[in-house]
């Protein structure tokens, strides 16, 4: 993506006046099963209050996955499917969505069970008129994590970019960003980094910006940044309260940084523990 | 940090604390940047250094008497029965085995803070170090780390320090945490050794 999708991506994401609008877009689904048929029925009951779309084949699923989806929710019992393929095609494509592994205790064999272990971020058990509700709310709450992972990997973004136009500048001008005032004093408060964009003026030594020679462009990169910066800060708090995890950790640190992949785990093919079903 | 510090400092939940590579030291600097706070509880992350040794310093600094508890990470490759016997009364202990496991340890952090705040409790958090962290995990993760933990420090109107060394990082990675961090704090090797008055 060049600099000028990106920035169209930003403004469509991160308007200036809005930051709700985040939280008002609707939240994209995938649903894949084996069975056609039932498979629409699943898709069907969210679709009123979710963008949906369907998949009846491994091949279909991965080639339903996008930046845009936010949930996936898949019967393991899909046509060749394998749980170590789908994780490894999120991990590939650098896809933050959420997996909810559809579930149905009358039918779960073994291998279902072994996929349930290696690759959902939740288990959802199939809706039926009495449980229509939970179903939803049990999407829902998987796409609330997923835009909240999201969001936070693109203020890792934006924050890296603003680091890196940051450093150029002090760099420019000789900066080296040291705390010159004394020891225990702040060296750059996130207010003082808002107030330094927007009027010019580098706090580090109360100096015009434009008398250091800082470059008009960059400054004004700079200042956009920390627009988005502060707009996805404030999006992120406001998430917060929202998301329905045991914790927050869970949802946006990949739990096997640095180790294997969990489905690597022989261990993990033993568990058929009929407990496991709750989210 | 005092009382009568600005309003953006008292309303900080998170602050870089840039400061030399603290080994034995860590306690010491951990009393320093709190100055005159006194909150009722006190937590110390430690990954490269030990919870003995930062509580060594810590005793040897400050002249208040706060509850702490120790989250020593991969601690249980290298202590022993003795080690724990040594950290003291009084003082509760927290193991995680693997340093790159962010989020285990983000979860025992977290539900450490939880019991201090439902026992009313005031907590101040030390992280020794970020350094260490990013030897084992990415800057964007640790990046993710201290920001989901400045969230739940916030939620329990804590204050959290993430102690980096700024001779040990390049200025692009010191400015990115300071970004997700309210504001940074800048402690030489003297100021950190200073004797308390």
């Amino acid at each position: 993506m060049d600099e000028i999708e990106r920035r169209r991506r930003d403004d469509a994401l991160y308007p200036a006046a809005d930051t709700g609008a985040m939280a008002a877009a609707r939240y994209l689904v995938v649903v894949g099963g084996a069975d056609a048929s039932t498979t629409d029925v699943l898709a069907d009951a969210l679709r009123d209050e979710f963008a949906v779309r369907t998949a009846y084949s491994e091949a279909g699923l991965f080639a339903s996955l996008d930046d845009d989806v936010d949930v996936v929710l898949v019967d393991p019992r899909l046509p060749d499917f394998d749980a170590s393929r789908l994780s490894a095609c999120l991990r590939e494509r650098d896809l933050d969505c959420q997996v909810g592994v559809v579930t149905d205790d009358r039918a779960e064999t073994v291998t279902d069970a072994r996929h349930r272990a290696a690759l959902a971020d939740a288990f959802v058990a199939t809706p039926s008129e009495d449980t229509d509700g939970a179903w939803r709310n049990a999407v829902s709450r998987l796409a609330a994590r997923a835009r909240y992972r999201k969001r936070l990997e693109e203020y890792y973004r934006i924050a890296d970019e603003y680091a890196t136009l940051v450093v150029d500048a002090e760099s420019t001008t000789g900066d080296d960003g040291a705390d010159e005032d004394g020891e225990g004093e702040p060296a750059e408060s996130q207010t003082d980094r808002a107030d330094a964009d927007a009027t010019g003026q580098d706090p580090a030594d109360g100096e015009p910006a434009n008398e250091q020679s800082v470059d008009e462009d960059a400054a004004v990169e700079r200042e956009r940044l920390a627009d988005s910066l502060d707009r996805l800060q404030a999006a992120l708090a406001d998430a917060y309260d929202d998301l329905d995890a045991d914790s927050l950790f869970d949802v946006v640190i990949d739990p096997w940084q640095g180790a294997p992949p969990p489905w690597r785990d022989s261990a993990a093919s033993e568990n058929t523990d009929p407990d496991d079903e709750s989210p | 940090m005092t009382d009568d510090s600005d309003a953006a400092a008292d309303q900080a939940a998170t602050v870089l604390l840039l400061a030399p590579e603290a080994g034995s030291t860590a306690g010491v600097l951990s009393a320093a940047a709190l100055d005159d706070d006194r909150p009722d509880r006190v937590v110390a992350v430690t990954v490269t250094g030990t919870a003995e040794r930062w509580l060594d310093g810590w005793n040897r600094r400050t002249q208040s008497d706060p509850a702490v508890t120790c989250v020593d990470v991969d601690g249980a490759t290298r202590s022993t029965a003795s080690e724990s016997d040594r950290v003291g009364p009084g003082v509760e202990r927290e193991h995680v085995a693997d340093p790159a496991a962010l989020e285990e340890l983000g979860r025992t952090v977290s539900d450490v803070l939880q019991r201090a705040d439902d026992e009313g409790e005031s907590v101040a958090l030390f992280v020794h170090t970020l350094d260490d962290l990013l030897a084992h995990v990415d800057e964007a993760t640790a990046f993710k780390f201290v920001y989901t933990l400045g969230e739940v420090v916030r939620r329990v109107d804590g204050i959290a320090y993430f102690h980096l060394d700024p001779d040990g990082r390049d200025r692009e990675t010191i400015e990115n945490v300071s970004i997700v961090c309210d504001r940074t704090v800048e402690i030489d090797r003297f100021e950190a050794n200073r004797s308390p008055e």
